[in-house]
């Protein structure tokens, strides 16, 4: 009780309220510059916490998460451009109702879903991942091996378009985690003599780079192929009198985000599924149920509110196999882990052990920046919308600016900036080539946990398969691994059985 | 295709000449340091490999015309590729030289130009303005100094 006694202290602090105030802002203001996203955001904003206590950096940096998933919809809704890919699905209904001169009604309707979403599955995040560690707690490092190897066969099945390239991102990932000392002997490996290798390569000059500086070159292909002329203008926002939520729309659309907060939900704890299955899922959901689904497309608030819901629900819920598990579920999380790091913590189990005030700190500060989002997107909603004015070559530069500094932040080294620059590239070739970054991400972090169990595992086994069956829980892992990374082939395998069977007289 | 074949390449460059040169063996029965790497690099080769056959495949039965992998990386993709190497050697060399005050206003000017050149004078006043602000907010919020 104590716990909960200090926890509600600390998250009520005065500058943990102004920093969760900052970050739902920030997060907003990144979100809605068409071409930036919410793990774009924090990528930018975690050398910002280097200086601030653990529980004010994570509210921060999950303010920043919340405020940028609704962001998004932001630019979609106002100029169909979404700021990210989750956000396309908003757009879909969204952008038609701002044509028909309801701006308003349609960013209120998203801003509604989307707290009530969040606030859905940051109340499940509390009630699941308490439990769901004190389960994970009783495995033991054979158990935790099997379970990561899981996770990374999951994660590279679902994040490409063929799993061969979600592997090869996965494999580039521990590749680059090998870098740096290893956990048995603590020699230094594939550091190429630099001195600066030798901690390995630092987590979040590689984030900023592969995340935000490949999106700034994303951005400058895109301009080049693309004239200013024909770029979108936004929509007008001046008053109307239908251009309001109403108390009607409220009641219409609340069965619509009950239904996707709980797909957001599912979907958000199951690592590397991520916010824009959940946003599409929640679209088509809500076009199902619906009465008029002939609507859908051309301006229904329902598919606003549907889509909405499930993709802010997966924020909170993201947490769940981060904060149980210690496994990142999507980028977001993944970055949430590097702040976790900078602060001297490693997300998983433990910490409900460890740091109880800080969890309770944390579950606190999330509810509270669910509230704080509502009350800010309520309040400055017109104010975001002037933020779509900001032109390319004014906010790319000053992104590129910032990600070196962030960088240089962080480790304090031209070294570091180095590394963000060089990854820059390194991102832009992975998106170009379809090799997903988030896989590379995941792979990146949990190399270190993985060699550890794996380590561990060599010496309980006695490096042989029979002493590996003495533990039954880490053996169906390891073979649901191998289901999960064979299922397309045999799927393939499947069809074309069927194709000849058709085909054949 | 191509992409395919030199990562396979680097793979196969990695296995037989970089781990064993950038790992130290441990002792006998020990788990060893060159595992993670190894491990890495087969992932990586074993994946490649099923991309190169699946596109020779694909080529094969579409009579040579399909590239899936290089189909979008034209000459666009390239000059943005190779613009973006430029400007970030550049940056380091200038921040390393200069320090982030002038290197990080030519950094601005750098990427201002490639988004528009017709906005020099909105570019210029982001380059003079925006390092010395952010140099001041991070000096005196997170008391750090930058060179």
């Amino acid at each position: 009780m104590s716990n909960l006694a200090l926890a509600f202290a600390e998250a009520f602090s005065l500058f943990n309220i102004l920093m969760i105030f900052a970050g739902v802002l920030l997060g907003i203001i990144v979100g809605a510059i068409p071409g930036l996203s919410a793990p774009m955001a924090i990528a930018i904003a975690v050398p910002l916490t280097f200086y601030m206590d653990p529980l004010t950096a994570l509210a921060f940096l999950v303010s920043v998460n919340k405020g940028g998933t609704f962001g998004g919809a932001i630019s979609g809704i106002l100029l169909n451009t979404p700021g990210a890919p989750e956000a396309a699905a908003t757009a879909l209904d969204g952008h038609p109702m701002a044509k028909k001169g309801q701006p308003i009604r349609a960013l209120r309707a998203a801003l509604f879903a989307s707290v009530g979403g969040d606030f859905f599955s940051d109340i499940v995040l509390i009630l699941v991942a308490a439990p769901l560690a004190l389960v994970a707690l009783k495995l033991g490092p054979v158990e935790i091996g099997a379970l990561v190897v899981m996770a990374l066969a999951f994660v590279s099945e679902l994040l490409a378009k063929s799993p061969a390239k979600g592997m090869i991102a996965v494999g580039f990932g521990l590749l680059v985690a090998s870098v740096g000392a290893d956990p048995t002997l603590a020699i230094p490996r594939m550091t190429f003599g630099f001195i600066d290798l030798q901690g390995g390569v630092p987590l979040m000059s590689v984030g900023i780079g592969i995340l935000a500086l490949s999106e700034v070159l994303v951005q400058l292909e895109r301009r080049f192929r693309t004239t200013e002329s024909t770029e979108a203008q936004a929509l007008d926002m001046s008053q109307s009198e239908t251009d309001r939520l109403t108390c009607h729309d409220v009641r219409r659309i609340a069965p619509t985000i009950g239904r996707s907060a709980v797909i957001g939900t599912l979907v958000g704890a199951l690592p590397g599924l991520g916010t824009t299955l959940a946003a599409f899922l929640g679209y088509s959901a809500a076009r199902r149920a619906s009465r008029d689904p002939k609507s859908f497309g051309k301006g229904n608030i329902e598919g606003v509110a549907g889509s909405e819901a499930a993709n802010s629900a997966v924020v909170g819920a993201n947490l769940i196999p981060l904060l149980a598990l210690g496994i990142p579920g999507n980028i977001a999380a993944a970055l949430l882990v590097g702040a976790f790091i900078i602060h001297g913590l490693a997300p998983g189990p433990w910490l409900f052990e460890e740091q109880p005030v800080l969890i309770y700190g944390l579950f606190i500060s999330m509810l509270f920046a669910t509230c704080m989002n509502f009350v800010v997107g309520n309040l400055f909603l017109r104010w975001f919308a002037l933020v779509l004015r900001i032109p390319a070559h004014i906010t790319f530069p000053a992104i590129v600016f910032l990600c070196i500094v962030g960088s240089y932040m962080n480790e304090q080294s031209l070294f570091a900036v180095g590394v963000t620059l060089a990854f820059g590239v390194i991102g832009y070739l992975m998106r170009q080539f379809g090799i997903p970054v988030v896989a590379f991400i995941i792979g990146l972090i949990l190399g270190p946990m993985l060699e550890h169990s794996l380590s561990q595992t060599y010496v309980l086994t006695d490096a042989s398969l029979a002493g590996l069956m003495d533990y039954p829980i880490a053996m169906v892992l390891y073979l649901l691994a191998v289901v999960i990374l064979f299922r397309p082939l045999l799927r393939r395998k499947k069809r074309g059985a069927d194709d000849i069977g058709e085909n054949s007289p | 295709m191509m992409a395919a074949l030199v990562l396979m390449i680097g793979a196969a460059v990695l296995l037989i000449f970089v781990v064993p040169n950038q790992t130290t063996e441990g002792w006998e029965g020990e788990f060893s340091q060159a595992f993670l790497p190894n491990a890495a690099a087969v992932l990586i080769l074993g994946a490649s490999a099923v991309l190169l056959i699946r596109s020779v495949l694909t080529t094969r039965r579409d009579g040579g015309t399909a590239d899936n992998d290089n189909a979008s990386a034209d000459q666009t993709f390239w000059i943005v590729c190779g613009l973006g190497t430029c400007g970030f050697v550049l940056a380091l060399v200038l921040l390393d030289r200069a320090g982030f005050l002038l290197g990080g206003g030519a950094v601005i000017t750098a990427f201002g130009m490639a988004f528009s050149h017709q906005h020099k004078l909105q570019i210029a006043i982001l380059a003079v303005a925006f390092p010395p602000l952010m140099a001041v907010l991070i000096r005196h919020g997170l008391g750090l100094v930058l060179p």
